[in-house]
């Protein structure tokens, strides 16, 4: 007999987001949470999670200045928080987050990542830029999915 | 533009000071260097220096 035999459905929203405030060169997942890879989202630690999407959005402290180009990457991990490796941490989606500016009559335009998949309790979505934020600006990762 | 910054990683060049090299047309970053001038090695991650 099947473990489950009716669609899984989150019970209820989860959004969660990070800033990344530092460049990371590898695109192979390594790294340390916190420090130069990011922890966007981490699934409820009972039932797991639902992930939707990455939604890459620009902030700025002093609105008209010019982002830096960077890569955008979103990782999939069994760890939660230290360090990363290539054994625990994977690269699901790159994509590019050309530079910006945003004005008081031009708005900034978000990047986003579809995901759809069902994550294991505890596991986490780890994000990371290729390169540093300008000043004053700050890409940030929300993640939109659920909690089952 | 040259963007002060601190690396982060490898353990080799940990806690040192560098620049991240921005083009001032296309905001896209053309070099990381250390203070030193020479390349960063790879990979590598780094904070800036005002973060």
């Amino acid at each position: 007999m099947p473990g489950n035999i009716d669609p899984i459905w989150s019970k209820v929203g989860d959004i969660q987001a990070v800033g990344v405030s530092a460049a990371n060169t590898s695109s192979q997942g390594g790294g340390t949470i916190g420090s130069d890879i990011f922890l966007a989202f981490q699934a409820d630690a009972t039932n797991g999670g639902y992930v939707r999407e990455v939604r890459w959005s620009l902030g700025e402290t002093t609105i008209g200045t010019a982002s830096t180009a960077t890569v955008g990457r979103v990782f999939v991990s069994s760890v939660t928080s230290g360090t990363t490796t290539t054994s625990n941490t994977h690269l699901i989606a790159e994509v590019g987050l050309a530079t910006q500016t945003p004005t008081t009559t031009l708005p900034g335009v978000p990047i986003t990542v579809p995901l759809d998949f069902a994550l294991p309790p505890n596991y986490t979505i780890l994000v990371t830029n290729s390169v540093a934020p300008a000043s004053n600006t700050q890409w940030k990762a929300v993640v939109i999915g659920g909690k089952y | 533009m040259d963007q002060p910054i601190v690396f982060l990683s490898p353990q080799s060049v940990a806690g040192q000071d560098g620049v991240q090299v921005v083009d001032d047309v296309s905001h896209e970053v053309t070099a990381v260097l250390l203070s030193d001038g020479t390349p960063a090695p790879q990979p590598c991650s780094y904070r800036s220096a005002d973060a």
